[in-house]
């Protein structure tokens, strides 16, 4: 219910805002069925003898009704949905997360890559953070990338992913997808680079309230700095993307913590458990009340 | 005998309640029944004859709940089998020194939803992926030292979700049922979506095959 109040609000916000270039869906595909089965085709047995999966896909538009079949290292899927004649599947690959894109018109497997915490935010945006080893990196510094269904695959890349074959071979692991809006400094230098020298700068995105979009183009969502959870600070972070996902204008906002009743064993790192938009320019976040004596705050966002 | 939260509240874990004759017990907490929540003290209350006595231990631990407990470890390219594959290898200057590693030993350390980071190379010493003078899957940096991000590993040391309040904190110990007290010593990006999993650092060395532990019982301890 909550996405089509925020694609009704996209719709009524794309009309008065000309330089937004979000679209709304348009196609008018039927997901009839949707099934992972193990493929057990030795040509695509994965390193380390993994088998990988086969997506069948049926589809109808009304007119035609066909199914598409594509091997994938999805395991499990999450979320799917059709936009710009692109089915996306987005589910969990071991200790990764996978996104899936099929062409519809073209009856093929368009493009594939790893990720964490893949979320499909608007009609033709998927938001995520990059994907990295975690064992033993002393100071990651997260990426946000964005993946826009009306460009093509490799328009979703930046020079920095190199030449690798688009959609990836089923052996390979690509993670360099996307165009980073987060944190500035990669989305100025379209940079994939997600590991910082210094260990003032390491910056995560918090999980548990993932990615929020509100109307026109803006994403919500919560960061963190620090050494660990005893001296971490968090906070909101808005990215603008109305002026295009290459012009990012990013701004951070403190959490207010003079609604919560108690401080929490960290004043500094407020436990968001979740986020709801409560209007265009208002988000709640919603926190543990064992913790703080309330169960959620309210933030004004620009 | 019950455990409790701060002032004798919730949560609260009834540990016994019946008689006893003279002696010295030991009663257990009943973790097949222990309530989620934050314990600070333990209270025992008894009566003989018609008195009645009561006594308090500060007791600090939070149990967090069932928790997937995977494990990773540090491979050794020489466990591993496969043809030689080309990588780049990089030294802390961004210079590169080498080019070549078992395919095997590469997919094993660096592979997306698998990987485990880090191995024991042939040619390079110790070897991590390398994420600052390259991004990809056959990037790595050699002559490292292995280390979590928060210490040490060994096999009684455990990866947690960095924005897990609870656990990731320098030298936060966990008790896990069936394990035993383990300390948190490297951080797992995994480990977040799902939200209780732990990643226990095994130094076994072999290429693959290392078996996820059974989900367990999970407790902070202060």
């Amino acid at each position: 219910m909550a996405r089509y109040y925020f694609v009704a609000m996209l719709v009524t916000f794309c009309a008065h805002a000309a330089p937004v270039q979000v679209k709304t869906t348009t196609d008018s595909w039927n997901v009839v069925s949707l099934t992972l089965t193990p493929d057990r085709n030795p040509a695509h047995v994965l390193p380390l003898n993994e088998i990988p999966n086969v997506l069948n896909a049926t589809v109808s538009n009304g007119v035609t009704q066909f199914t598409v079949a594509a091997t994938v290292r999805i395991t499990s899927i999450k979320d799917s949905f059709v936009s710009n004649n692109k089915l996306v599947a987005i589910g969990d690959a071991g200790d990764a997360s996978n996104v899936v894109v099929i062409d519809l018109m073209a009856r093929r497997l368009a493009d594939w890559f790893f990720c964490y915490a893949p979320k499909h935010v608007s009609p033709n945006w998927i938001v995520y953070v990059e994907w990295y080893q975690g064992h033993g990196i002393p100071n990651p510094n997260e990426v946000v990338l964005l993946y826009d269904l009306t460009r093509t695959p490799e328009e979703n890349r930046l020079p920095a992913a190199g030449k690798l074959e688009i959609p990836a071979p089923i052996q390979a692991g690509p993670v360099v997808v996307g165009i980073p809006i987060y944190p500035e400094s990669n989305a100025r230098a379209k940079s994939y680079r997600m590991e910082t020298e210094n260990a003032l700068e390491s910056e995560l995105i918090l999980r548990g309230p993932s990615f929020l979009f509100l109307p026109p183009a803006r994403l919500v969502f919560v960061a963190l700095k620090g050494h660990d959870a005893l001296d971490y600070s968090d906070y909101l972070v808005v990215v603008d993307l109305s002026r295009g996902i290459e012009n990012a204008a990013i701004q951070t906002i403190d959490i207010p913590k003079d609604q919560l009743k108690r401080s929490g064993a960290n004043p500094n790192y407020i436990q968001v458990a979740a986020m709801q938009a409560v209007s265009t320019d208002m988000v709640r976040l919603l926190v543990p009340e064992a913790e703080y004596g309330v169960s959620s705050i309210t933030v004004a966002i620009p | 005998m019950s455990a409790t939260g701060s002032g004798g509240g919730a949560p609260i874990d009834p540990i016994f309640n019946g008689n006893a004759s003279a002696g010295t017990y030991s009663y257990s907490f009943g973790l097949a029944n222990i309530p989620i929540g934050e314990y600070q003290q333990i209270t025992a209350q008894w009566a003989v004859g018609n008195g009645r006595l009561t006594a308090t231990f500060p007791y600090h631990f939070k149990v967090l709940g069932t928790y997937r407990q995977t494990r990773y470890n540090t491979p050794a390219e020489s466990s591993c089998t496969g043809d030689p594959q080309g990588v780049t290898v990089y030294n802390d200057s961004c210079g590169i020194i080498g080019g070549t590693m078992t395919s095997g030993f590469v997919s094993r350390v660096a592979a997306p939803g698998s990987g485990t980071g880090s191995g024991h190379s042939n040619d390079y010493g110790d070897v991590k992926e390398e994420f600052y003078c390259a991004t990809g899957p056959t990037a790595f940096r050699g002559f490292q030292t292995i280390t979590g991000s928060l210490g040490t590993l060994n096999d009684s040391t455990v990866a947690a979700c960095q924005s897990n309040p609870d656990l990731y904190v320098t030298g936060a110990r966990v008790f896990i049922q069936g394990e035993g007290v383990k300390t948190v010593t490297d951080a797992c990006p995994a480990c977040c979506s799902d939200g209780t999993h732990l990643d226990n650092y095994s130094t076994s060395t072999q290429c693959s095959g290392l078996a996820s532990l059974p989900n367990a019982l999970t407790i902070r301890l202060y």
